[in-house]
């Protein structure tokens, strides 16, 4: 094996191997190290995450709406290699899916029940304030996050000729030094953020549908069963990844969305229609009215506590996911143009969240409103379960949930098969078709860390080092930007002459 | 072209250093010089000043220098450029008092003002310590390659011009991608030896230099590097909107270069007549 052609795989491996021993020999020690970091980073950098995201979405509205718009993430002749549903069904795939499913009925419902201090709990307010923060954490910032790092990587990959690295959005600032030490760093703290990512993932959503299964299936959710449920996703997301992306994802990742809009069109026509257009129309409303407020909102005086555990939360996780959705993406986006990739990427799942979020969550309010059906009180004692207890109101719940297993089970071999292909892609110096080898390296790595991690614990304890990896990643982000603009600036005004 | 000169005079200069500013002048073809002096109001020290600026005529005069004074009231910056087109000046020349940025923010630069508002070349007399003021060896011109060397040119190849060597040097933006920055790369240096070729007749050497960064530093950095008496560049009035803010690179140079620095504006063309020597750019 060539050393240098492999060094970020190498370092990156046996640091995550130190990393993931170090969490297995002593996992109080790691739980208690990251969760210092967590605090300490949400406390004191938190007000950076968000003006951070805002910049990103404002940098995102400025590339689609400039000149540089038309710009294409390939060469100007190509045209995109995958067509709009699978494009679109892949973006969402990546970004959101599980997440989504996850959290559709329990956000809604945790907000209501424990708003920030100066909105009183269990109100119509608290349901307002709940919708609409639900629909913040998920809408456009995120995506703004994701379209940031997967512009950059597109641009200086499929137009400039460089490989699809994020170390390679850095030429313009520090030339070829991206060869060198900088640029290894950089592709090595994207590794990392990646596998502590998706490791954190595997585990908890396999407990998930384990506790989804059990709900459903005669058998008691346990260790035993969880293991066994990843090892099986582990299997399929492998297989997928080698078969790449054009055939195993882009087939899952339509399967799911067909999937996904069966059931959102079941549950908005057998549930409380009325109710779920109201509650999404006026949060979509508030959402647009409110944007700029929440956007770069702390609460400094009241409520701050709420906004770092959510907002600052959430920016911080899909910052630290950013680099495996954002190269993934990017791969997915050849041949679009910048106005296109951007104004797809950031209202296509957005409008699809904002649907999901209005039919779960307003189903969910419409039963707790009305004849207080205890779903939040579910959601209050086991997180995981707010879905399956909706359900029960509905009829043929058990398919109902057998499908959202199913649609956990895709999406999430989704999200680890992308992850699995992002992570070899980065560590062979950015091969579009990375070696089988490397896939079944990372994919074994992935899926036994999360089952060594899930029997000794110290799942979270990697969730919080991974979200401690938003910090420099968000310095890094914002430094691309600047390298995006400083390209397109020169294409423009050297290459175009105008 | 180089032949009649405005001077400021604030008479906070040190006569040292008028007398060394005279001798460059003098080295550089100047034949006359108009001195002018401006007071915020009138003084009640008029005829003080009329004698300090005698003494400095007389110390001018000694190096074959014709020699003008004005005195006028007035904002500083204003009246020297307005003196210098009235007595139509090649360029205006000043000594460069170097201020604190504190200073600057609060209460302005005038030499900085005068070079804004100028609409002929200025050159800002700065020898730094440890450098011999009356002439120079080692000049730089640090080209944009854009509309500047038409202006600049003519007074690069004036016979009056006596350095030995020339080093051109232009700082660029990197590319985005390696191919296309060995591409401007090699863009830029043909450019380069195009200029170094119009010029190589007026010099010994003439060394073109290449280099990506910011313009400001880098050409202070290749001055220092290369140990050159004169920056020359060009000033266009075309400024993007943080230039317009914080000034363009030849309102900025003067304050770091460290050395002297000749400004030309673009705008100041030169008449066909005067261009003896005649160039061609590639």
């Amino acid at each position: 094996m060539n050393l240098k052609g492999n060094i970020v795989f190498v370092i990156s491996l046996l640091a995550i191997l130190v990393v993931i021993l170090a969490g297995i020999l002593s996992s109080e020690a790691l739980d208690r190290g990251s969760a210092w970091l967590h605090t300490e980073i949400i406390s004191n950098f938190g007000w950076f995450y968000l003006v951070a995201t805002f910049l990103f979405l404002v940098f995102s509205l400025y590339m689609a709406l400039s000149r540089y718009g038309h710009v294409k993430l390939g060469m100007d002749h190509e045209k995109p290699r995958f067509s709009y549903f699978g494009w679109a069904s892949m973006l969402f795939a990546a970004g959101m899916g599980i997440g989504l499913i996850f959290w559709s009925v329990a956000e809604p419902m945790i907000h209501y029940m424990s708003p920030p201090g100066y909105i009183e709990a269990g109100t119509p307010e608290a349901a307002r304030f709940a919708m609409l923060h639900s629909f913040f954490h998920w809408g456009v910032h995120p995506w703004a996050v994701y379209i940031v790092m997967s512009l950059c990587i597109a641009y200086f990959s499929f137009r400039r000729g460089m490989p699809p690295l994020i170390s390679s959005c850095f030429y313009p600032l520090i030339g070829k030094r991206i060869y060198g030490f900088p640029g290894y760093c950089i592709d090595v703290m994207a590794v990392f953020a990646t596998v502590f990512g998706i490791v954190t993932s595997l585990g908890l959503g396999a407990m998930q549908i384990n506790s989804g299964l059990a709900s459903i299936l005669p058998f008691e959710a346990g260790l035993f069963s969880t293991l066994i449920i990843i090892a099986v996703i582990s299997v399929i997301f492998m297989g997928s990844s080698i078969i790449g992306v054009d055939k195993g994802m882009q087939i899952m990742s339509k399967t799911n969305i067909m999937l996904a809009v069966l059931l959102l069109l079941f549950m908005l026509l057998t549930g409380p229609t009325t109710m779920i257009l109201n509650v999404f129309i006026s949060t979509v409303s508030d959402y647009i009215t409110a944007l700029f407020n929440i956007s770069l909102t702390t609460h400094p005086f009241t409520g701050q506590q709420w906004t770092q555990d959510w907002t600052l939360f959430y920016w911080a996780w899909w910052i630290s996911w950013s680099p495996f959705v954002g190269l993934f993406i990017a791969s997915i986006s050849r041949g679009r143009t910048i106005r296109e990739f951007i104004s797809g990427a950031l209202l296509v799942p957005t409008l699809l969240t904002f649907v999901w979020f209005s039919v779960f969550g307003g189903a969910a309010f419409s039963l707790e409103l009305g004849s207080s059906a205890g779903i939040a009180a579910a959601v209050a004692q086991d997180v995981s379960t707010g879905l399956f207890h909706l359900y029960s109101f509905y009829p043929f719940s058990e398919f109902l949930t057998m499908l959202t297993v199913v649609l956990l089970v895709i999406f999430f071999v989704t999200s680890a098969d992308a992850a699995t292909f992002v992570l070899s892609m980065m560590t062979s110096r950015g091969k579009a078709d990375p070696p089988v080898g490397k896939k079944i390296i990372w994919g074994s790595t992935v899926a036994a860390t999360a089952a060594i991690l899930l029997v000794a614990g110290g799942l979270e304890g990697l969730q919080r080092m991974a979200i401690a990896a938003a910090l420099p990643f968000s310095a890094i982000m914002l430094l691309m930007c600047f390298c995006l603009f400083r390209g397109l600036r020169y294409e423009f005004r050297y290459e175009r002459n105008e | 072209m180089l032949q009649r000169a405005a001077v400021k005079i604030s008479l906070k200069e040190s006569r040292k250093r008028l007398a060394e500013l005279f001798d460059f002048l003098a080295n550089f073809g100047t034949r006359e010089i108009h001195l002018i002096h401006v007071l915020p109001k009138i003084s009640t020290q008029q005829e003080d000043i009329e004698e300090k600026l005698e003494k400095i005529s007389k110390d001018a005069g000694y190096l074959g220098l014709r020699v003008q004074t004005h005195i006028r009231c007035g904002h500083v910056p204003v009246i020297v450029n307005e003196v210098a087109e009235e007595t139509k000046a090649d360029y205006t020349a000043l000594c460069w008092i170097s201020r604190s940025l504190f200073r600057t923010a609060m209460f302005g630069h005038t030499e900085s003002d005068i070079l804004r508002l100028s609409n002929i070349p200025v050159f800002i007399f700065n020898p730094g310590l440890f450098k011999s003021a009356n002439g120079f060896e080692q000049v730089m011109y640090a080209t944009d390659l854009k509309d500047s060397d038409a202006a600049v040119l003519p007074y690069l190849v004036d016979r009056r011009f006596t350095a030995k060597k020339l080093y051109i040097l232009h700082v660029g933006e990197r590319a985005p991608d390696p191919d296309t920055d060995e591409i401007r790369r090699k863009r830029v240096l043909d450019s380069l030896h195009g200029l170094a070729r119009a010029c190589s007749h007026a010099y010994d050497t003439v060394q073109p230099v290449e280099t990506i960064g910011s313009v400001n530093r880098q050409i202070v950095k290749q001055a220092a590097m290369h140990g050159v008496d004169l920056i020359v560049v060009g000033k266009s009035e075309r400024l993007d909107t943080v230039s317009q803010v914080v000034g363009s690179t030849a309102e900025l140079l003067p304050h770091r270069a460290g050395r002297s620095v000749f400004i030309i504006p673009v705008i100041c063309k030169l008449p066909a007549q005067e261009n003896r020597q005649g160039y061609h750019l590639q």
